[in-house]
């Protein structure tokens, strides 16, 4: 199979998806389906983690795919297809209305999360940290997890769906959501020290 | 955060840099740096386990959602209209 390759930096990534967009644009857009079997499920799970009602997720789905046909003729192959359908999926996201439920769009500082002089960290490592992931991982944890993801404010949400659900590297997620890797990694960092104390708050109320 | 002699700005300044040693974007001065850091402070290190068991976590529970009963048929019957109207 022929695949497109796209110069990124120094890396040249290949694009599983460059025959079958041609062939879209080409005239043939019957083939359209072929990239909505593919990649609906993945969609699904980024507007669950996103919007966490299923309603919401199914919402933001129809309205990416059907704004990806509109505008797949302007797709320039300056990135992956997969990455693109992302920035369109991320961009109705943010489009989207906040729900009541929701954060409120906040900024996290890292002062909030830094611990003081007088407020040391335990000296060892708590349990939760230390149990194999596996014995660790239950449906109540995990569905813990989805609800402090939910509780973070949409800009932290997307970054860390996007770093840690999704699969993206830094440089990609930056891309995506068309802001500079330095920022990318500081909502990263702050995002994720916010669910490490949901996470702490979690395991403390259990013991 | 001080221990064994490290002062409280030394454990903030790697406090900063904790994600980026987690997905190993630290140069190599700078990784070796927060490695020997947090060889010798206890407080620094369980910082570090924490937050790496929370990336790993994060990761683990993304697991597919199971998709509504009608969802691809409603995709094939917007994606047929609005190929139409085209």
């Amino acid at each position: 199979m022929i695949r497109q390759e796209i110069m990124s930096g120094k890396k040249t990534i290949r694009d599983e998806d460059f025959e079958l967009v041609q062939a879209i644009n080409s005239g043939r857009t019957e083939l359209f389906q072929q990239l909505v079997e593919k990649y609906q499920q993945k969609l699904y799970n980024f507007g669950m983690r996103m919007c966490g009602e299923p309603r919401d997720a199914e919402d933001l789905v129809q309205e990416t795919f059907l704004n990806v046909f509109r505008y797949l003729k302007g797709f320039r192959y300056e990135t992956r297809f997969k990455n693109w359908m992302y920035r369109v999926a991320t961009t109705t996201c943010l489009k989207a209305k906040r729900k009541p439920k929701h954060a409120p769009d906040r900024e996290l500082s890292l002062e909030e999360f830094m611990p003081g002089e007088g407020d040391l960290p335990p000296d060892q490592a708590p349990g939760w940290a230390k149990k194999p992931l596996d014995q660790l991982l239950n449906q109540e944890l995990a569905g813990h997890i989805r609800k402090a993801i939910i509780e973070l404010p949409k800009n932290y949400r997307m970054v860390v769906v996007l770093r840690d659900q999704e699969g993206f590297s830094t440089e990609e997620t930056a891309q995506i959501l068309d802001i500079s890797v330095a920022n990318t990694k500081v909502r990263l960092h702050r995002a994720r020290l916010f669910l490490r104390e949901k996470l702490k708050g979690y395991f403390d109320h259990d013991a | 955060m001080t221990h064994n002699g490290h002062d409280h700005h030394k454990c903030m300044a790697l406090f900063e840099k904790m994600s980026e040693y987690i997905d190993h974007e630290l140069d190599d001065d700078a990784r070796a740096q927060v490695e020997a850091h947090i060889r010798d402070c206890c407080h620094c290190h369980t910082c570090y386990e924490t937050l790496q068991r929370t990336v790993d976590l994060c990761r683990s529970s993304a697991e597919d959602y199971p998709l509504p009963d009608t969802f691809a048929e409603k995709l094939r019957e917007l994606i047929e209209s609005a190929d139409q109207g085209v």
